[in-house]
């Protein structure tokens, strides 16, 4: 949806950017820890791993936010009231690419993406912001992230890419109703 | 930014633990998720709210919730969200299912729930498909979409839920597509919250019978102008769009269905008078 | 003077639409009870909505009554269009007295052929002497007079009909039936003993219906019209208004189960009404209530089947569908009241049931009893009422479906913090979680059925009257019949016969029916059906005498008391 949700990304305040950065590794967290349950539930152990730790990965950065920002108080948003750059927040994964067959490898390409927009969540608010404070903090999220970028970089070496026929299934769904 | 809420939760834990039957990448996990980011922006209490559905992937919903639930027999879920409304007036009552269990089996109820204008919110799932029965037409499948049960297509023009909707008598109209959950959280609460019937379709693709719907985030765009309180200019715009408008479409004011009095427990009226001779 | 039913006087009343037979019947009715009578009446019509041919079938006597007699002592014809299509409605003999009015056609061949009495009255030339008379007033006085009701009564009769408001139309109503009521010297029927006029209710099987839901604690219904139970439903609306509940109209039975359902999963007592084509659209919906463990009552007013049959007309012939129209294993309750009043003991009785037990109950009334109007005495009030295990203080360990002695659960009402659960059509384990295991199915199948079949049903499971050696297994309409051939037989017959009408036609009773068989070494089943339907589920459950013998046919026609004494007496001497 190209026109839809693009908010501005000028002018955070230092709490609200705060808010965005805790927010995406709370939501992140949720997401890997909903899709490592699917995976497992689909009896892909391997891509459920993965995601499983991303999900502790992802709640480490959490933390870490959460001890920068210390005793700011973040502002109680609506989740239709935060500014992302896109429908959601960035971390979440694009459930249009998920498949229970997936490989590692496209799991990882997955998770590298969601480290790509979020980098580029912070690089924008960093270049848009007018307030020195918020811009200084907002290059630091920034830095985290593509520090996370070149690890999933690292990580996807490990795994071959696909196969051409990776989501065959020579047995059918089943039927349950 | 929202003001202090009774019943401060969040949207994780309206989440039950129960494991969803959803086949990974399907939209109906982010119609869950957006459901539960409304009531925990309402601050509904969870035990307030009854989500009521029929049969068909998306009818599973209740129970992966933590709310009070009924998953009903296909096609029924209105009627019994009906009844528990106008019973329990008091409670938040949400009803849920997909195009086959709403539109099909489930039509006639569609109509009339629209028409009584009960204050529930109806959510319907719209894959354009039979998921659980593996992948038969719906109602909303296009003529020409090949499939076992119907090869080389239904060759039957699809059903337009918005336009019969709005034509019914529905006081809150809109159409969502799930891979935008923040805006379908926002659009449910306003549903939610409007009194009378409210019905929001929302575009959630099936991701094992319906590939090609993996397409559908690029496809969906807001509308090109705001809701409307005129139906008929409503039903204009959604019979000429090209089903990928998403937003609210349309809020009504008609009164909504008049409510019993609370249930009272004391009742001691005499009734065996009138039969005295 | 004889306190047996068998002394009663029968008056049909028959004319074209718009004649105002049936207002006539139902002010005879309302006067007899002024004078300390009892009866009864029915309505029977032809094919019209409006226009057709119509009759007051009435029956008064100083002793309750049941059923319809054998024939009529009086047929009265304010006109004679289509008689010939409701003839089978009038049972006349040499004995009994046909009125008819010299100013319209001539009684018709099929009528007179019964060599009763014919008598000229001038109806429609009397009506016309007073301002605003109507020919069915007149017609109302003289059958009155023959019925030896009094002036008073019978003025009474058409004040209260006719409202407060409408003094003149009272005054035109009461001068015309005068002139009929001068016609007659004395009465040609039984009276009420002296100070026999005690309080009396005048009520209809579907009043009595509603009442007992009412009494039950029903405050949720929901409605779709349908001959011959409508009247339910437009008798609750009001009166649940009144009583802080609430009823709505569905869109079909489809929806009309299913609201019922989902109020009651909201903790409110719920019922819906039906005949036949609904009850097997609720099918679905009831099995879901058996298996989601909803408490809801259906009551299904019989009318001749299959598919749209005759829907004005009585038959005992949804008791399979009732009995084992659900699909899987579904343990439920089918209760049938045995008369009109009894309908208001049954129903309540079914409320309570259906919220003791979690589950659906079927009231299987009919036509007959739905729709007959009877002067009665009061029903007393009794003491059942809705009261669900609800389940309080709920801790972490809280098992909607818990598995529990007596099979039933305490159940969480929806606001209820901390009892959150999904009520659910597909299998689940104890906890309401959706379960495909074996082990979770049998415990709740296990559970599902020990709940029913264990619930202390009392001596409500059947009325049984009389003793003997032989027995007469009965149910619903067809009990006041046959009690009332039993009334008729002589002593030595009839100190032989016992009579027991199942109330209870699931679940099965076979201990308490045992009991009741003891001693009976031979056994009749009668019942309004084409099938034997409670003569093949009793032969499928319980353990019968060597002898059994079944007299069933199927409507529209009703049983009448004297071919039921006549062939228990036959059978008898066998």
């Amino acid at each position: 949806m190209s026109k839809a949700g693009k908010k501005s990304s000028q002018n955070f305040t230092r709490a609200e950017l705060l808010v965005h950065a805790m927010v995406i590794e709370l939501e992140a967290v949720q997401s890997y820890k909903e899709l490592a349950e699917q995976m497992e539930q689909c009896g892909n152990s391997a891509v459920a791993g993965l995601f499983d730790k991303m999900t502790k990965l992802e709640a480490e950065h959490a933390a870490k936010i959460r001890d920068t920002a210390g005793d700011v108080e973040l502002p109680d948003l609506a989740p239709w009231e935060f500014r992302w750059s896109g429908l959601e927040p960035p971390e979440n994964i694009d459930l249009a690419g998920v498949h229970y067959l997936m490989t590692p490898h496209q799991a990882l390409e997955l998770a590298l993406e969601n480290e790509l927009s979020a980098m580029a969540f912070f690089e924008a608010v960093a270049q848009d912001s007018t307030d020195d404070e918020v811009c200084c903090l907002a290059r630091e999220f920034a830095a985290d992230e593509r520090q996370h970028v070149a690890w999933m970089k690292d990580w996807i070496a490990k795994y071959p890419p696909p196969d051409d026929d990776w989501d065959y299934d020579p047995d059918p769904p089943a039927a349950m109703a | 930014m929202s003001a202090v809420a009774p019943c401060k939760l969040k949207a994780s834990d309206y989440k039950s633990d129960t494991k969803p039957v959803w086949c990974p990448g399907c939209g109906d996990y982010h119609v869950l998720a957006s459901l539960a980011k409304s009531i925990a922006a309402l601050a509904l209490a969870p035990e307030q709210i009854a989500v009521v559905s029929g049969i068909g992937c998306s009818s599973r919903i209740p129970a992966y919730l933590n709310c009070y639930g009924f998953h009903g027999v296909h096609g029924r879920a209105l009627p019994l969200a009906t009844g528990l409304k106008v019973a329990r007036p008091d409670l938040t009552v949400i009803c849920a299912g997909g195009d086959g269990d709403g539109f099909s089996i489930g039509g006639n109820h569609l109509l009339h729930a629209c028409r009584r204008n009960v204050d529930i919110t109806y959510i319907v799932m719209d894959n354009e498909i039979y998921g659980m029965t593996k992948g038969q037409p719906s109602p909303t499948t296009a003529p020409d979409w090949d499939s076992s049960l119907a090869p080389g297509g239904t060759g039957v023009s699809p059903f337009h839920p918005l336009v019969i909707a709005l034509a019914s008598g529905a006081n809150f109209v809109a159409r969502s597509f799930s891979g935008d959950v923040n805006g379908t959280a926002k659009m449910l609460a306003e549903a939610i919250s409007h009194p009378g019937f409210s019905f929001v379709q929302i575009l959630s693709p099936c991701v094992t019978f319906r590939p090609d719907q993996r397409e559908w985030k690029n496809m969906v765009h807001p509308p090109p102008v705001p809701f409307t309180t005129d139906a008929s200019q409503a039903a204009r715009r959604v019979m000429t769009d090209d089903g990928f408008n998403i937003g609210v479409l349309y809020k009504g004011s008609r009164a909504k269905y008049a409510q019993a009095v609370a249930h009272d427990d004391a009742f001691e009226g005499d009734f065996q008078n009138e039969f005295l001779v | 003077m004889s306190d047996r039913p068998g002394k009663s006087f029968s008056v049909a009343l028959l004319g074209k639409g718009g004649s105002g037979v049936v207002t006539a019947g139902d002010m005879l009715l309302t006067a007899a009870a002024r004078c300390g009578l009892y009866g009864l009446m029915i309505r029977a019509v032809g094919p019209q909505i409006r226009g057709g041919e119509s009759a007051a079938l009435v029956r008064l006597s100083p002793a309750p009554v049941e059923c319809l007699d054998d024939r009529f002592d009086v047929l009265l014809g304010i006109d004679w269009n289509h008689a010939e299509r409701m003839v089978a409605d009038f049972a006349i003999d040499a004995n009994s007295i046909v009125v008819t009015d010299p100013a319209e056609d001539a009684v018709p061949q099929s009528i007179t052929a019964s060599g009763a009495t014919e008598r000229q009255l001038e109806m429609k030339a009397l009506a016309d002497s007073v301002s605003g008379g109507r020919a069915n007033m007149v017609a109302l006085g003289y059958v009155a007079g023959l019925a030896g009701i009094s002036r008073e009564a019978l003025e009474h009769a058409i004040a209260k009909k006719l409202g407060p408001k409408r003094q003149e139309s009272i005054d035109a109503s009461v001068a015309a039936a005068m002139l009929g009521f001068s016609r007659t010297q004395s009465s040609e029927a039984p009276q009420a003993a002296n100070g026999a006029s005690g309080k009396r209710w005048m009520i209809s099987g579907n009043q009595a219906t509603g009442l007992g839901a009412l009494r039950g604690g029903v405050r949720f219904a929901a409605a779709y019209p349908i001959t011959p139970a409508t009247e339910i439903l437009e008798w609750l609306a009001p009166r649940l208004l009144d009583a802080g509940g609430t009823l709505t109209q569905a869109e079909d039975e489809l929806a009309s189960i299913n609201m019922a359902i989902g109020a009651s999963f909201g903790g409110v007592p719920s019922l819906t009404a039906t005949s036949g084509p609904g009850l097997s659209l609720m099918i679905e919906g009831l099995g879901l209530a058996v298996c989601a463990e909803i408490p809801v009552v259906v009551v299904d007013v019989m009318r001749v089947g299959p598919s749209t049959g005759i829907p004005t007309k009585p038959e005992q012939s949804d008791l399979n569908a009732a009995v084992y129209g659900l699909h899987g294993d579904a343990p439920h309750i089918v209760v049938a009241p045995n008369s009109v009043t009894d309908c208001v003991y049954t129903t309540q009785w079914a409320v309570h049931l259906a919220e003791a037990t979690q589950a659906p109950v079927i009231v299987l009334s009919d036509q007959f009893i739905g729709q007959a109007i009877v002067v009665a005495d009061p029903v007393a009030e009794i003491s059942f009422f809705a009261k669900r295990k609800l389940a309080e203080n709920i801790d972490e360990a809280f098992e909607r479906y818990a598995i529990t002695a007596d099979g039933i659960s305490p159940m969480p009402i929806p606001g209820t913090a901390g009892g959150q659960y999904t009520a659910d059509g597909l299998e689940h384990s104890s906890k309401a979680k959706p379960s495909g295991s074996s082990g979770d199915h049998c415990t709740q199948l296990d559970k599902r059925a020990r709940k029913i079949a264990d619930f202390d049903y009392g001596q409500h499971w059947a009325d049984i009257e009389g003793e003997g050696e032989l027995a007469i297994l009965t149910w619903g309409s067809t009990t006041g019949v046959v009690r009332e051939a039993l009334h008729r037989l002589s002593s030595d017959v009839s100190r032989k016969v016992k009579l027991i009408a199942l109330r209870l036609l699931l679940p099965v009773r076979q201990e308490e029916m045992a009991a009741a068989l003891d001693g009976v070494n031979r056994l009749m089943v009668i019942e309004q059906n084409h099938t034997g339907q409670l003569y093949r589920l009793l032969r499928a459950w319980y353990e019968l005498p060597e002898n059994v013998d079944t007299l069933h046919r199927p409507g529209p026609g009703v049983f009448r008391p004297g071919e039921i004494a006549t062939k228990i007496n036959e059978w008898c001497l066998e």
